[in-house]
C-alpha cells in the first residue's frame, strides 16, 4: 500500500533497497554457514597443564606423516623387496620367483616389524625427547618449573584403530604450591593400521591357501574396509586396503601362483 | 657353386635338427596340475622351474648361470630362487630347494594367528612349527566359529579372543555354516558387567552374564530398564541387508527390521538404506552382443561382470594377441576393476542364469589340459578345451579303390602338427600312430618373449612329404597338397598361443605362418611360399577391423609374397642303369603255360613259375610301401622277375631270360622314376610378428579401464617399447604402470656387436666383438684351428638394438629373400641359431632388420673354416625323454626309452657303472634316417630296481670313419616311486546300505603314495577286468580323493588306480542295498507290571486309535494324525509300552520310512 501510494520513482528506489537488504542479510547467512567450513581452523594447541595431550600432539604431529609413507609401502619405511606402483614402492609381503609355486611370507610378524619400524624411525629422529623438551620449554614460558628425564622410554604397539605410544618418563612440574607429576604418558594416534594389519595377514593367508583372494566376497561382509586388487603384467598383484570412513590406506604387493606367458 | 642337392639335403637336416632341438623341451611333461585345491606344481617345476624357462637343449648356459635358493636377495627377497649373483654373500646355496634351506613352516603369532609358509628366522618373536607350511599340525592352528556380535570370522581361538574378543565354537564345521549361523543363530538380553546386551547365550556365558533367551533388552529385563525402544532410529549390522531396530542401549535387534532395503544395501556410516546400484558402468559384453565401451547399463551391487578387449576373446580359439581380461563389479554404489593375469593365463568367466552373467570372476586358463587330450569327446567336456576338425575322420581312407593297399597312411601323426606329449593310458606309455589329436585351447595362452618360440615352432611347425609314383597313381600324403590341411595347419599354428598369421587386439595384422614348398627339380631349384589358402585369410580378415584387403596378410608379411626354394632331397630310388642287351624272345608267350616245350623240363617250368610268383609278390607287397626307393626297387625287381621269367618259359635258355628281367627291370626302372616325386612342403609356424612400427603404441595408453602392460604394448608394434622397470638407488625394481611408447626410428639397420659359437656341449669356441655398424664377412673357427666337417654350433649373435634376423645358404637379394628365421624371427637384441658347419656348405648369410623394418642391404657372411681333415667330434646326447620325468612305477621292472642325439650314431648304455663305448652291454635302436624328431635311439631299459635310485650310462659312436665316441657316459637316473595305495573305500566290502529311498550310492575312494603323493586316475568296473578292456573312469578323479555316483543296488565294485609313473593299485569293495518298504512287524507281545508291551522287529511309532478322551475300537484311522491316534507311551524304538487298561486294542505301527503296518487288535492278555 506504501508502495502503491508513492510514486513511481520512489517506488523503484525502495524495491532496489529491499533487494540489496535481501542480499545482504543473504550473505551474512552464508558467510556464517560456510566460511569456517572453508577457511581452515587454527589449531588450538592443547594446553600445558595437560602434557599427555601436549606432548601426543607433537608426537603425532611427526608420527602421522611417518605412518602413511609406511602404510603405502607394504610396512616398510625404506625401499626393499618391492614393485613400483604410482611411484611409490610396495613392498611385497609374499613373493616367489618361481612360477606355479606358493609364495614365502616375507614378514609373518608383520604387526611387529611395523611397531619396530616405526621405533625406530622415531628413535632415530629423537622425536619423544625432542616433544618432551619442547612441552617443558614451553611449561616453562609459562612459569612452571619442569624437570623430565633425559631420554625417555617409549614403546610404539598397535591396538584396535589406534597407534601407541606409551612412554616412560618421569615429569615434575611445580608452579608455587601446586605440583603435578607424571610417570607415564599413553599418547596415541588414531589410525587403522592394526586392522590393516590383521586383514593383510588374513589375505596372505588365503593366497597361499587357494592363491587368490576374492576382495568382493570379502566386502560384501565387511563394509569398513575396502579392498582394490591390481595384476601387475608379471603376476604380481597389488592389494589396496583403504578404510572408507576416514580415506587411510595400507598398500602392499603379492606375488604368489604366477602363471607365467607360454609353454611352461 | 654348391651342389644343389646337398644344399636341399642340407636345408631338410638343418630344420629337422631344429625341430629336434625343440621337440623334446615341448612335450615333457612339465604341466602344473589343476586340482580343486589350487595350482599344484610338478615336483621338478616346484625345485627348478626358473631352470626349465631357460632351458635350452643347446648346452649353453655357463657354469655361473644355474640357480639355487638364495636366502636373502641383493633387493632384500627372502627365500626365493635365484641367480648366484641376485644373491647376498654366502646366502645362496646352490640346486637346492628352499624349504630345506630356509626351514618353511608355520608361524603361530601373538594375535594367535597362524601364518602359512613362514620362515624359521622370522619367527623369533612368536611359536615356530617346523614343517608345517600350511599350518595343519598345531592344535593352535585349528579354525572355528568366532562370534563378535553379529559378525562371524572363521579364525583360531587365540586370534578370536585375542584380536576380536569374541567367543570361539570348533564344533561349527566350516565358513560357510559359520556366516550362516550369524543370521540364524538365537539371541537373548545378557544383563552383564559389560551392560545390557543383545547377544547369543555362549557371549553372555563368556561375560558370566544373566541370559534372557529370546528377549528383547527393552522388554523389561530386570536390571536392564534403561533400554528403552527407539522409534525413530535404526542401525545397520555390517553383513546384513536391512535397517533394524535400535534401543537406548545402543543395542541393534537383527530380528526386528525397521526398513527393508530391497535391492540395495544398509549403510552402516549412515544408517541409511542405499540403493548401491552403479549407473553407466563399463561393459562392453551384454546380453551376448559385443557393444561398445560405456554402456547406459546399471548393476547392482554385489554383481560382478567380464569385460574383453574383442569379440574374439570369447573362447572360439581366436584370442587376438595382446589381449586380456577383466572382472568389474559394483558394490555399495562403486565400479571397481579387476584385471585378470596377463598373457591370458587368467580367464573372466561369467555365471548366471539365462544367458545374462550375475557374478563373474577370473580363473585359471585350463590351455595346457588340451595337451594331452586325444579323445574328441574328453576334448568337448573340457570347458578350456575344443575339438577342431574332423579332417582325420574324413580323409580316412585316401588309398586306391583297388583294395590293394588300405589307407594311405591314415593322415597318421607324423603329418599332423603334433600338440600332446605320450599317451600314458591303459598302460600304453607311447602315442600311437593313427592318432589325430586335434585339441585346442579355446583360448589359447599368450606367449612372453622368453620362450614364445619354444611353443610356437615346437607345436606348430612341421614339415609333410608329398610322394608319388606312376605320375601319380600311386601316392602318399595326398594331403600336404591340400589347401584343407594347409588351413588346418593355420588354425593350429595360432590356436597353440600367439602364433602364426593372426592379429592383435586392435585389429591390426600380424604374420607367422609360412608354407614353403620345395619340389625336386632335374635342374633348377625350385622353392616357392605357398600362399595361405584364401579360406584361411577370410577368416582373419572376419575377425579383423580394417584389414587391409583380401590378399593382404600376403603382402603385409615382411616376406615377399614368393619364393623360390630349390631344395634337391633326395630320391631314394635305386636307379638302376639300361642295360644295353638285345632281347631274345621266343615268340610265343603263351609258351609260358605249356608243360612240355621243346627243353624245357618240368624243373625249368617250376623254377619259372617259382620266379614269375616272386615277381607277382613282389610287386604286390610294394603297395603296401610307400612311393620311392624301396617300392621302385621291388616294382623293378618284380616287373624283372615276372618278365625274365616269362622269358624262361616261353623257351629262352638262362642266360637271355635272365638278361630280359634285367632289361624289363630296367625299364620298369626307368618309368618309376620318370614318374616318380617327391615335394617337401615345410609348414613354419613362428611367434606373430607385429607390425613393423611405432603408430599404435599410444592405444595402450589411453584407456585406464583397461591399463597397459608389457605384453598389450609389445603386440601394437615391433616398435612399441614398455619398460617395466625402474632403478632407484642403483637398484632395479619392477614397475607396474608404466607407459607404451615408440622407440625412434633412426632409419639406420641394426648390426651385431658382437657374435659368439658355442659347441653342443656350451662350450665357447669363437668371439669377436667390434664389428662394425656395417654387415662383413666372419671368419669362424675353433680357437685359431679349422672346425671339424660336420660339427654342429650354435652361434650367437648380439646386436645394437631390438631386431629379427633371418639367414640363408646362398646369397639372395634382401632380407624378403631369405628362407630361414634366426631363431625363429623373434624379435631380441640377443639371437641364437644352430648351424651344422659342412665343407660343402662353408658359409651362411644373415641379415637382420629393425622395430620398423630397416633391414641390412648387404649381408653378414658367417665363414667357417673347416677341415678338410677327418670328423673328430663324438655326437652329443642332446636329452632323452625320460629327463624330465625321471619316476617310474614301484613294480615296473623296465622302461622304455628315446635317446635324441646331435648326429647319426650308434649308441649302447649300461646300468649302475660308466664304462668304455665296447664294454657297455647294452644296444639300442638307432634310426638310420633323421626322423621329426632329430637323429634317435630307442631301446628299453631293464633290470629296474624299487627302493634305489637307477643309474643308466648312455654313450655313443658316429658313423664316420674315426668312429667318434663320447668320452664320458650321459647320465640318467631314474627313481622309484612308492607304491600306490587305495587307503580306503566307501562304502567299505560288505556294507549294507539301508534307506527309504536310495537314489543312489556314492564310491569314494583314498589314494596315497605313489609318484604323487596320491594323486591318481581310477576306474571301476562291476566285473574284473583291465582298464583297458572298458573300466569307466571315475567321474572325480585325477586327485587324492576320488567319487562316483553309482546305482542304487547292490553290486560288487572292481577299483583299478594308476599314477603317472604307472603305478597301479586294485582292490574291491561290495555292498548291498536295501531299501525299507517293508512295514514293522509284531515279533512280541506281552503284558509285564501292569503295562502292554509290544515288540517290532524295527524301530518304528506304535500308536493306537484314540480320539475325544477314549480309545476308539476300531481301525479307521491314520496312526500320524494327533487328533485320532494316541502314540504308546514308550515308543519310537523297537520296545513299545502302553499302559494297559484292559480294554481292546486297535493299534498301527510305522517305520521311519512311513511304511505303515497292518492293524491289529489286542485283546486281555494275561501277565
Amino acid at each position: 500500500m506504501i508502495l502503491r501510494n508513492m510514486d513511481r520513482d520512489k517506488r523503484g528506489q525502495v524495491t532496489l533497497f529491499i533487494i540489496i537488504a535481501i542480499v545482504i542479510v543473504a550473505v551474512v547467512i552464508l558467510a556464517i554457514v560456510l566460511v569456517p567450513q572453508l577457511l581452515p581452523r587454527e589449531r588450538i594447541p592443547p594446553t600445558v597443564l595437560d602434557p599427555e595431550a601436549y606432548i601426543a600432539d607433537c608426537v603425532n604431529l611427526h608420527l602421522e606423516p611417518l605412518v602413511e609413507v609406511l602404510a603405502s609401502q607394504g610396512g616398510y619405511l625404506e625401499t626393499g623387496n618391492c614393485i613400483f606402483y604410482e611411484d611409490i614402492c610396495r613392498h611385497y609381503l609374499c613373493y616367489t620367483t618361481t612360477p606355479y609355486i606358493n609364495c614365502t611370507n616375507q614378514e609373518p610378524l608383520l604387526k611387529e616389524h611395523v611397531e619396530e619400524e616405526l621405533k625406530t624411525k622415531l628413535q632415530q629422529e629423537n622425536v619423544v625427547k625432542n616433544c618432551i623438551s619442547s612441552f617443558a620449554e614451553a611449561a616453562r614460558k609459562q612459569n612452571w618449573n619442569v624437570e623430565a628425564c633425559s631420554v625417555p622410554k617409549f614403546s610404539v604397539n598397535l591396538t584396535e584403530g589406534r597407534i601407541n605410544i606409551p612412554i616412560e618418563c618421569d615429569i615434575t612440574m611445580s608452579k608455587g604450591q601446586e605440583v603435578k607429576k607424571f610417570e607415564e604418558l599413553n599418547p596415541f594416534l588414531k589410525w587403522p593400521l592394526f586392522e590393516f594389519v590383521i586383514l593383510s595377514k588374513e589375505i596372505i593367508n588365503e593366497e597361499i591357501e587357494n592363491c587368490d583372494f576374492d576382495p568382493l566376497a570379502y566386502m560384501t561382509m565387511h563394509y569398513q574396509i575396502e579392498i582394490e586388487k591390481f595384476r601387475t603384467g608379471d603376476g604380481s598383484k597389488i592389494y589396496i586396503l583403504r578404510e572408507r570412513e576416514t580415506g587411510k590406506e595400507f598398500v602392499f604387493a603379492v606375488r604368489n601362483c604366477v602363471l607365467p606367458g607360454g609353454v611352461f | 657353386m654348391p651342389n644343389r642337392k646337398n644344399k636341399g639335403d642340407m636345408a631338410i637336416a638343418l630344420f629337422l635338427s631344429f625341430l629336434a632341438v625343440m621337440m623334446p623341451v615341448t612335450f615333457t611333461s612339465l604341466q602344473p596340475e589343476f586340482t580343486e585345491e589350487g595350482i599344484k606344481q610338478n615336483s621338478i617345476i616346484e625345485t627348478f622351474s626358473e631352470i626349465v624357462l631357460f632351458f635350452d637343449l643347446i648346452p649353453s648356459v655357463a657354469a655361473s648361470d644355474y640357480f639355487g635358493c638364495c636366502e636373502e636377495t641383493k633387493n632384500k627377497a627372502k627365500c626365493v630362487i635365484t641367480l648366484e649373483n641376485e644373491c647376498k654373500v654366502n646366502k645362496w646355496h646352490n640346486g637346492t630347494a628352499c624349504d630345506t634351506v630356509c626351514q618353511i613352516g608355520c608361524c603361530i603369532d601373538n594375535e594367535g594367528m597362524c601364518i602359512k609358509n613362514s620362515i624359521n628366522t622370522d619367527c623369533q618373536l612368536g611359536t615356530f612349527i617346523v614343517k608345517d607350511p600350511s599350518c595343519e599340525q598345531s592344535p593352535l592352528c585349528k579354525e572355528g566359529c568366532c562370534t563378535i556380535g553379529y559378525q562371524k570370522r572363521w579364525t583360531t581361538n587365540l586370534t578370536c579372543v585375542n584380536v576380536y574378543n569374541g567367543v570361539w565354537d570348533s564344533a561349527v564345521p566350516d565358513w560357510l555354516t559359520c556366516i550362516k549361523q550369524a543370521y540364524e543363530e538365537q539371541h537373548g538380553c545378557c544383563k552383564s558387567y559389560a551392560g545390557c546386551e543383545y547377544i547369543t547365550g555362549q557371549e553372555c556365558q563368556g561375560k558370566s552374564g544373566y541370559f534372557f533367551s529370546n528377549m528383547k533388552c527393552y522388554e523389561n529385563i530386570p536390571g536392564c530398564e534403561i533400554c528403552q525402544l527407539q522409534p525413530t532410529e535404526g542401525k545397520c549390522i555390517e553383513g546384513f541387508p536391512d535397517l533394524y531396530k535400535t534401543d537406548s542401549c545402543g543395542n541393534v535387534y537383527s530380528d526386528e527390521i525397521k526398513k527393508y532395503c530391497t535391492g540395495g544395501f544398509c549403510n552402516p556410516e549412515t544408517n541409511q538404506c542405499e540403493s548401491g546400484d552403479c549407473f553407466n558402468i563399463y561393459k562392453n559384453y551384454v546380453g551376448g552382443e559385443f557393444g561398445p565401451k560405456e554402456s547406459s547399463d546399471k548393476a547392482k551391487s554385489g554383481e560382478a561382470w567380464c569385460v574383453y578387449d574383442t569379440l574374439s576373446d570369447l573362447g572360439n580359439g581366436t584370442a587376438p594377441v595382446g589381449s586380456r581380461h577383466w572382472r568389474r563389479y559394483c558394490l555399495y554404489g562403486q565400479e571397481y576393476n579387476e584385471p585378470c593375469a596377463d598373457y591370458r593365463q587368467e580367464v573372466c568367466m561369467g555365471f548366471g542364469e539365462g544367458g545374462q552373467a550375475e557374478y563373474a570372476n577370473c580363473a585359471p586358463n585350463g590351455w595346457r589340459l588340451c595337451a594331452n587330450v586325444t579323445s574328441k569327446n574328453e576334448c568337448n567336456e573340457n570347458p578350456f578345451c575344443f575339438w577342431w576338425t574332423d579332417f582325420g575322420e574324413q580323409h580316412e581312407d585316401l588309398g586306391l579303390g583297388s583294395g590293394l593297399k588300405d589307407a594311405i597312411d591314415k593322415v597318421g601323426n607324423d603329418k599332423w602338427r603334433i600338440f600332446a606329449e605320450e599317451k600314458i593310458e591303459s598302460g600304453k606309455s607311447k602315442r600311437e600312430k593313427g592318432d589325430p589329436q586335434i585339441c585346442l585351447p579355446k583360448i589359447p595362452p599368450g606367449y612372453s618373449e622368453l620362450n614364445q618360440e619354444l611353443g610356437c615352432v615346437g607345436a606348430g611347425s612341421s614339415m609333410c612329404v608329398y610322394e608319388e609314383a606312376w605320375w601319380g597313381l600311386d601316392t602318399e600324403n595326398k594331403e600336404c597338397r591340400d589347401d584343407e590341411w594347409r588351413i588346418t595347419s593355420a588354425h593350429t599354428c595360432r590356436s597353440v598361443g600367439d602364433c602364426g598369421t593372426w592379429f592383435n587386439w586392435v585389429g591390426e595384422p600380424m604374420s607367422g605362418f609360412r608354407i614353403i614348398e620345395v619340389e625336386e627339380g632335374d635342374v633348377e631349384r625350385e622353392k616357392k611360399e605357398i600362399m595361405i589358402p584364401q579360406a584361411y585369410t577370410d577368416f582373419v580378415s572376419e575377425h579383423i577391423k580394417g584389414v587391409k584387403g583380401a590378399g593382404g596378410l600376403g603382402l603385409l608379411n615382411i616376406f615377399a609374397a614368393a619364393f623360390v626354394v630349390w631344395a634337391g632331397g633326395y630320391l631314394g630310388v635305386a636307379v638302376l642303369d639300361l642295360v644295353g642287351v638285345d632281347v631274345f624272345f621266343s615268340g610265343v608267350p603263351w609258351a609260358m603255360f605249356s608243360v612240355s616245350k621243346g627243353s624245357l623240363t618240368t624243373a625249368g617250368i617250376v623254377v619259372g613259375w617259382s620266379i614269375i610268383a616272386t615277381g607277382v609278390i613282389l610287386i604286390l607287397w610294394s603297395f603296401w610301401i610307400s612311393p620311392g626307393a624301396k617300392q621302385g626297387a621291388m616294382q623293378s625287381i618284380g616287373a624283372g622277375l615276372i618278365s625274365g621269367g616269362a622269358a624262361a618259359l616261353a623257351g629262352l635258355t638262362a642266360v637271355p631270360a635272365v638278361l630280359v628281367g634285367i632289361v624289363i627291370a630296367g625299364i620298369a626302372a626307368l618309368l618309376y622314376w620318370l614318374g616318380y616325386s617327391k615335394e617337401f612342403y615345410y609348414q613354419q609356424c613362428n611367434p606373430s610378428m607385429p607390425p613393423l612400427n611405432g603408430n599404435d603404441c599410444h592405444l595402450c595408453n589411453e584407456d585406464s579401464e583397461r591399463p597397459c602392460s608389457k605384453y598389450r604394448c609389445e603386440s601394437l608394434g615391433a616398435a612399441c617399447s614398455y619398460n617395466d622397470t625402474i632403478t632407484v638407488g642403483g637398484k632395479t625394481y619392477q614397475l607396474a604402470d608404466s607407459e607404451c611408447i615408440a622407440t625412434i626410428n633412426d632409419g639406420a639397420p641394426p648390426w651385431i656387436t658382437e657374435i659368439e659359437a658355442f659347441d653342443m656341449e656350451g662350450r665357447s669356441i669363437f668371439k669377436r666383438t667390434g664389428l662394425g655398424t656395417m654387415p662383413t664377412t666372419i671368419n669362424i673357427n675353433m680357437g685359431g684351428q679349422p672346425i671339424p666337417d660336420g660339427t654342429q654350433l650354435v652361434i650367437q649373435i648380439n646386436l645394437n638394438e631390438k631386431a629379427f634376423c633371418m639367414w640363408d645358404i646362398e646369397s639372395t637379394a634382401n632380407i624378403g629373400e631369405m628362407d630361414f628365421p634366426y631363431q625363429s624371427s623373434v624379435l631380441r637384441d640377443e639371437l641364437r641359431q644352430q648351424f651344422l658347419v659342412k665343407q660343402a656348405l662353408p658359409q651362411y648369410y644373415v641379415r637382420c632388420a629393425d622395430v620398423y623394418g630397416n633391414a641390412n642391404i648387404a649381408e653378414y657372411i658367417f665363414k667357417f673354416s673347416t677341415t678338410t681333415g677327418p670328423d673328430l667330434t663324438p655326437p652329443v646326447i642332446l636329452g632323452t625323454d625320460r629327463d624330465y620325468n625321471p619316476y617310474f612305477g614301484y613294480s615296473v621292472t623296465e622302461l622304455p626309452l628315446s635317446i635324441y642325439i646331435s648326429e647319426d650314431a650308434f649308441c649302447r648304455w649300461n646300468p649302475g657303472q660308466d664304462t668304455d663305448y665296447e664294454l657297455m652291454s647294452q644296444e639300442t635302436e638307432c634310426e638310420t634316417d633323421i626322423t621329426p624328431t632329430g637323429w634317435e635311439c630307442e631301446t628299453t631299459l631293464t633290470g629296474l630296481q624299487p627302493d634305489i635310485a637307477n643309474p643308466f650310462y648312455i654313450r655313443c659312436k658316429d658313423k664316420s670313419p674315426q668312429e667318434n665316441v663320447m668320452p664320458s657316459g650321459y647320465l640318467l637316473t631314474l627313481l622309484p616311486t612308492p607304491p600306490l595305495l587305495i587307503t580306503s573305500i566307501d562304502p567299505t566290502d560288505g556294507s549294507i546300505i539301508k534307506g527309504c529311498e536310495v537314489s543312489g550310492v556314492e564310491l569314494e575312494v583314498t589314494t596315497a603314495e605313489g609318484a604323487d603323493n596320491g594323486i591318481a586316475t581310477c576306474y571301476w568296473s562291476n566285473a574284473d577286468i583291465g582298464i583297458e578292456q572298458g573300466m569307466t573312469k571315475f567321474t572325480e578323479t585325477n586327485t587324492v580323493i576320488h567319487r562316483q555316483n553309482l546305482s542304487a543296488m547292490s553290486q560288487i565294485v572292481y577299483i583299478k588306480c594308476h599314477d603317472s609313473a604307472l603305478n597301479i593299485a586294485n582292490n574291491r569293495t561290495s555292498f548291498t542295498v536295501i531299501v525299507d518298504t517293508f512295514p514293522p512287524k509284531i515279533t512280541r507281545l506281552y503284558k509285564s507290571g501292569g503295562s502292554l508291551i509290544l515288540k517290532t522287529d524295527e524301530n518304528a511309532v506304535c500308536a493306537y486309535h484314540y480320539s475325544a478322551g477314549r480309545k476308539i475300537h476300531n481301525c479307521n484311522f491314520d496312526p500320524k494324525d494327533t487328533l485320532r491316534a494316541r502314540r504308546f507311551d514308550t515308543t519310537g524304538t523297537k520296545e513299545h509300552r502302553v499302559y494297559d487298561d484292559g480294554e481292546p486294542w486297535h493299534v498301527i505301527c510305522y517305520d521311519e520310512c512311513d511304511n505303515i503296518g497292518q492293524c491289529f487288535v489286542i485283546s486281555s492278555i494275561e501277565s
